[in-house]
């Protein structure tokens, strides 16, 4: 079994001295090594960023993907809270382009916010979906600067409200253990929002809940590489109890859907075993 | 490879639905995960006010399970604490004795810790302090606690050098001030991770004091015995140490 990881942010600022090509080589090693088919790339996500800074991500991303398009795939990232033609010109740019199979969204513009229509339009228009950032996250932990970073985060029940507006659009909310239960039942009743595994470590329960609110046909496996590693959140789906084909659908078959994904042949993964 | 696991335990937790809610389950889920050995304490006792009395019922039901190894969760506040622990010493093979400062409320650097040092140090027995077990991202509103600061259990360790204490759910952030601790001091990697975890985590404390700790079943044993396997980059001598050789 090969699985496809839908979430995956590439680390340049961690290895700078990587082109894109070269990131894709090392991403591919790592894939190969892990037994990973397919990997979404997600980009450089941090809020705040302006016109050029978006940019300049999407270019990396699209120079990684398309250096290794066979096993990676790319999601345009933007921030809705600049000029909407702006962000119109990005999406249209990037998802007309085959390295982009989706659009990320993160911290900066709570889902309510108007701003995400233009977001939204497009990605039904170009039939992709849109990976969102989601948390229930505690602030009393964090210091001033962490909390100014949080102060547009949206949460689950933000997700089900936007999923509710675009009924058309496919959202996958990210961070399945960071909404925790509470977040599986705010979008358990809305059919057109999947959930990603990603999210803190692999805490035991969340997952099997999942399975029994959602189904396993509406989950997808993320990790969150490179922040986060391989083994404890691959260990989360293989340490589960479930049945093969719920695990099949989780690792692979939920992504090749959602992202229209090409076969990948089989080859052996026996150290994730 | 062989696993020892420092820190498991059986028992409810209000505000998680565990996997494994039965010692039989969790014994199950920790053969699967090809555990031999693994130290069991109460989970109950972190929040019950008296924990050997948690802790005796799992002790008992711990004695049908030969993989299953007994570890007391000790406040020191508690006027009993010692006499409780030695009589449990004289009719219980304790693995080791378990401290959760956060939740039972003290510093590390207050002096009923020091006599616990002295007790455990004398009776060769381990002190595995708990510096949180869950994510203070996602603890519920109502149960919000501070994790243990790594410099309090290094400080500790430097004082006591005759006892030796084992971290437990330590972020990979803490480490470098853990590494600062004495040659008495180990860590687990149940908290650990990041694209490589091992590799990361040797880089920030030396290899030989890490060991194997699943946490379970708070998080799945699995997921810890992933990160000791070949996706490491460390060398098999290095993980193996690791998974059982560094106790």
């Amino acid at each position: 079994m090969n699985p496809i990881d839908i979430h995956i942010h590439p680390d340049p600022a961690g290895r700078p001295h990587l082109s894109g090509a070269g990131m894709a080589e090392a991403m591919v090693g790592l894939m190969d090594h892990a037994g990973l088919a397919m990997c979404g790339i997600l980009g450089e996500v941090h809020p705040g960023q302006d016109a050029a800074s978006v940019r300049r991500g999407n270019d990396y991303t699209q120079a990684t993907v398309s250096a290794r398009p066979e096993r990676l795939f790319g999601l345009c990232f933007v921030n809705p809270g600049l000029e909407a033609n702006a962000v119109r010109d990005e999406l249209d740019q990037r998802l007309s382009h085959p390295a982009f199979r989706g659009i990320k969204l993160e911290l900066d513009v709570n889902c309510r916010d108007a701003r995400l229509d233009v977001v939204m339009e497009r990605a039904i228009y170009y039939s992709v979906p849109v990976l969102h950032h989601s948390w229930y996250i505690n602030l009393w932990g964090l210091g001033p600067a962490a909390r100014e970073k949080q102060a547009g985060r949206s949460e689950s029940h933000d997700i089900a409200a936007l999923a509710r507006r675009f009924p058309q659009a496919r959202i996958i909310m990210a961070h399945m253990e960071g909404s925790g239960i509470r977040g599986l039942l705010d979008i358990a009743e809305c059919p057109n929002v999947w959930v990603d595994t990603s999210g803190s470590l692999p805490f035991s329960g969340t997952l099997e809940m999942a399975l029994e609110l959602i189904g396993p046909e509406r989950i997808v496996y993320g990790s969150d590489l490179y922040g986060r590693g391989l083994e404890g959140q691959l260990g989360r789906i293989l340490g589960t109890p479930m049945p093969p084909q719920a695990r099949e659908a989780i690792l692979i078959h939920n992504a090749r859907s959602l992202f229209a994904l090409p076969e990948v042949p089989a080859f052996p993964a026996a150290l994730l075993l | 490879m062989n696993f020892t696991d420092v820190n498991a335990a059986a028992g409810f937790w209000p505000t998680q639905h565990f996997s494994f809610r039965t010692v039989e389950a969790l014994d199950a889920a920790l053969a699967r995960a090809g555990i031999a050995t693994a130290w069991v304490s109460a989970v109950e006792s972190i929040l019950y006010p008296f924990p050997e009395w948690h802790d005796h019922r799992l002790f008992e039901a711990l004695g049908n399970f030969p993989r299953l190894r007994p570890v007391r969760t000790v406040n020191p506040l508690l006027a009993n604490w010692e006499a409780s622990c030695r009589k449990d010493l004289a009719r219980t093979p304790l693995a080791a004795l378990k401290l959760f400062p956060g939740y039972h409320g003290y510093s590390l650097g207050e002096p009923a810790v020091a006599e616990l040092c002295q007790f455990a140090g004398e009776a060769g027995l381990p002190l595995l302090v708990a510096l949180r077990v869950n994510d203070e991202r996602n603890q519920p509103t109502c149960m919000q606690v501070a994790p243990v600061p790594a410099t309090e259990l290094a400080a500790l360790s430097r004082a006591h050098p005759q006892t030796r204490f084992i971290a437990l759910c330590a972020m990979g952030r803490e480490l470098p001030t853990l590494a600062e601790g004495g040659p008495n001091l180990l860590s687990d990697i149940s908290f650990l991770d990041g694209a490589d975890t091992l590799a990361r985590a040797a880089a920030a404390f030396p290899a030989e004091r890490l060991v194997f700790g699943s946490h379970a079943p708070f998080l799945i044993p699995h997921a810890a015995k992933l990160k000791v396997g070949p996706l490491s980059s460390l060398p098999e001598a290095t993980r193996q140490a690791i998974a059982c050789g560094n106790l």
